[in-house]
């Protein structure tokens, strides 16, 4: 590593007669050849040695000072002559001349420029700036190098204006050439201004294609010495910024969420590459340019909106998205988006897409669950209704009559005992009615949906076979087609299709045979489940209301004998497949059921 | 006391249980005239038609509540003021409670006897009739 003693050795090299240098702080920093001669010393072999004496004493002095000094290893006392080093007025060091050896042992007036040969005989470019950061020194090759890119580097200039110089003019590459900072903002991002740790390097690649290896040491002095030294190519244990950027691409690879840069365009920066493959962009390397309008086709406008969104002080943006993937498959995507700041002004935005398809059928599965749970309460509520007036009216009827008949019975008078007597047989006749549609309701209504695939023609054929009875009476005629098989709970399903199906057997016209039609028809993700009729029908007009008919079961009765709970439970069944059901009032030849059920109740799958 | 009959609107959906409170005020001395109403969609126009000076109402009409009535009843400006007595076979405390909010005047249980039919009829009219000031 190339420091301080290397620029006094270059120094004690220009000067002809033996002589060593003395640093600022009295360290023996080095001596020329004609000195080691001199004096029968190796190379280097008093370097680091304190010599307080020689900076005590000629503290100061702009002349010169005569010394007898000793010096370690040395045993005779040297007569030296020392002068200070001085660059632009500012000592650097001491040069101490041994007396005598000299043809004029005055004051070795080209002594300053010496330092600036010195450090010119340097390959490498020396750079001095002194404590106030004013341009001490420089040598040929770093003035020739910042001459190259159009700067002089004048004596007493700026460091910080000179290092944000040379960036702008790519003198350190073209990486910090469209760097807008000022250099105000250089210096409070702490980047170049003190205090400054001694002994880093850096390496770059500048825009003549040549690695510089930058290294800066501070002296106790307040002095920066910079050394810029050519490289062939940066060794491996240097981690140079092409490595770092492969080194993050890699993180960015194994991480599995989608990352991607956008410019104020909605232009894609960058995008990491498990976003690139499952979009089918296999081929896009980092660095590629990929077009706003592409990714807008592709991901939809809602990332580039959200770039007008972001502040600088307010919270990251976050969102949704579900995405067709290159293989045709559905993600859904929740996205936070970061805005990139320049000041106050937005530039740009990082975003990561989770994938949480996953979480969110879970989550759709726990809505459906709650909605179900939601809809059960209600009908317990409904229940409670019915129960409190549908069973209690005609007990009241019961205990009014029977109450009525004691009293007629005292009184003698049994004209009219007869028919109390009928009130309270009718009354208990229908509590027995709504005590069995309450029992046949909660059986189903209130059964926790068991799914699995269930063949609807076999479910058919059970629920005709239950109604054996009632077919036969009716002489009914059933015509089933081929049904589908769909996902579903094989009990419910029953119930569903014996209800219907009994209705159609029972509402026939008078002196007409009942004929039923049990089909299906496919509606993409959809099956429509058809039990069509040739009976009464059903008036257009109570198309909703038959559903719903369970909210009062009494005084309907000579209405909706029989509609009231089976098809409110076929409704609650159809509901709990997320299918629904519903009168096709189109229809005029009788009554026609539709139940649309989906095949696969996770999404549209394939028909099987 | 006056020898016109008062008129009562009965809102009765259930055929039987208005012919109980018909035999409940055969006992009542007042002249009164009860007038049945079995759903809720004639009530206001049989309001206008009978002018009836005091309703009594049943809280399950079939696909209509009776609260909606009582609502619909004293939405009109010239029926705020009417009395209108709830009964009702619910005993539950959320129907009382709504009842009285929705503006009921009073909630009276139907009764489970033919004996309390008549005592009801008779507390009606020596309130309703006889004491209490009716506009």
């Amino acid at each position: 590593m190339l420091s301080l003693p290397v620029i006094s050795h270059a120094v004690a090299a220009v000067i002809p007669e033996p002589a060593f240098i003395v640093l600022l702080d009295g360290r023996y920093a080095t001596d020329n050849k004609a000195f080691r001669t001199l004096l029968g010393l190796a190379e280097d072999e008093l370097g680091g040695r304190h010599l307080p004496e020689i900076s005590a004493q000629a503290l100061g002095a702009t002349e010169l000072t005569r010394l007898e000094v000793s010096l370690p290893r040395i045993p005779q006392k040297l007569s030296v002559v020392v002068q200070p080093l001085l660059v632009r007025n500012v000592a650097v060091g001491y040069c101490a001349r041994v007396e005598g050896r000299s043809s004029d042992s005055t004051v070795l007036s080209d002594l300053s420029t010496c330092v600036q040969r010195g450090i010119d005989t340097l390959a490498c470019g020396v750079v001095v700036w002194d404590a106030g950061d004013r341009l001490l020194v420089a040598n040929k090759r770093i003035v020739e190098r910042y001459a190259r890119y159009g700067l002089v580097l004048a004596p007493g200039a700026n460091r910080a204006e000179m290092v944000r110089a040379g960036l702008k003019a790519g003198l350190l590459g073209e990486r910090y050439r469209n760097m807008t900072l000022s250099a105000q903002e250089l210096s409070t991002r702490g980047w170049f201004n003190r205090p400054f740790i001694s002994g880093t390097s850096t390496i770059e690649r500048t825009s003549e294609h040549e690695w510089l290896k930058i290294g800066s040491h501070v002296c106790d002095s307040g002095f920066i010495v910079s050394f810029y030294e050519t490289i062939d190519e940066p060794k491996e244990n240097q981690i140079t910024p092409a490595q770092t950027t492969e080194y993050l691409l890699t993180l960015l690879r194994y991480l599995p969420d989608f990352v991607v840069h956008m410019d104020m365009d909605g232009k894609p920066e960058f995008i990491n590459a498990p976003f690139a493959e499952a979009f089918g962009l296999e081929g896009w390397q980092a660095g590629q340019s990929l077009s706003a309008e592409f990714f807008a086709e592709t991901f939809g406008n809602s990332l580039r909106d959200s770039i007008q969104k972001l502040t600088v002080d307010g919270p990251p943006i976050s969102f949704d998205q579900r995405l067709r993937r290159a293989d045709n498959t559905f993600v859904w995507l929740r996205w936070s988006a970061h805005g990139l700041f320049h000041g106050d002004k937005t530039v740009g935005l990082v975003a990561t897409g989770r994938n949480i398809t996953l979480e969110y059928s879970q989550q759709q599965e726990l809505k459906h669950q709650s909605e179900e749970l939601a809809k059960k309460n209600k009908s317990l509520e409904q229940f409670a209704a019915v129960v409190s007036h549908d069973l209690k009216a005609p007990l009241r009827h019961i205990s009014v009559f029977s109450d009525m008949i004691v009293e007629e019975a005292a009184s003698g008078n049994l004209a009219d005992v007869q028919v109390y007597a009928q009130q309270v047989r009718n009354s208990a006749q229908r509590m027995d009615r709504v005590i069995r549609r309450l029992l046949e309701y909660s059986q189903i209504a209130y059964k926790i949906v068991a799914f699995s695939r269930v063949n609807l023609a076999d479910i058919a054929i059970q629920a005709i076979q239950n109604l054996e009875s009632q077919i036969e009476e009716a002489k009914a005629e059933l015509l089933l087609s081929k049904l589908p098989s769909i996902k579903g709970d094989p009990d419910l399903m029953r119930h569903l299709l014996q209800n219907l199906i009994a209705n159609a057997v029972k509402y026939r016209r008078k002196g007409v045979a009942p004929r039923v039609r049990i089909y299906a028809t496919d509606k993409g993700a959809m099956v429509n489940l058809v039990v069509e009729d040739n009976g009464i029908g059903v008036d257009p007009k109570f198309a909703d209301r038959i559903f719903t008919a369970f909210q009062r079961l009494h005084s309907d009765d000579k209405i909706y004998e029989g509609f009231g709970v089976g098809l409110a439970l076929c409704k609650q069944i159809a509901e709990s497949h997320r299918g629904s059901i519903e009168l096709d009032t189109t229809y005029h030849g009788g009554a026609r059921f539709i139940v649309h059920l989906p095949q696969d109740l996770n999404s549209g799958g394939a028909t099987s | 006391m006056s020898l016109e009959p008062i008129r009562i609107l009965v809102i009765e959906d259930d055929p039987i249980d208005f012919s109980l409170v018909k035999k409940g005020f055969e006992s009542v001395d007042a002249p009164v005239e009860l007038f049945h109403c079995p759903s809720a969609d004639r009530v206001m126009e049989m309001l206008d038609v009978r002018a009836c000076k005091l309703v009594l109402l049943d809280l399950s009409l079939g696909r209509d509540t009776g609260m909606d009535v009582l609502r619909e009843i004293r939405a009109e400006k010239r029926y705020s003021a009417l009395p209108v007595i709830v009964l009702s076979s619910s005993a539950n405390h959320r129907d009382i409670a709504e009842g009285y909010a929705a503006g009921a005047n009073a909630y009276v249980e139907k009764p489970l006897t033919m004996e309390l039919y008549r005592r009801f009829a008779r507390a009606f009219a020596s309130f309703w009739i006889d004491v209490a000031v009716v506009g």
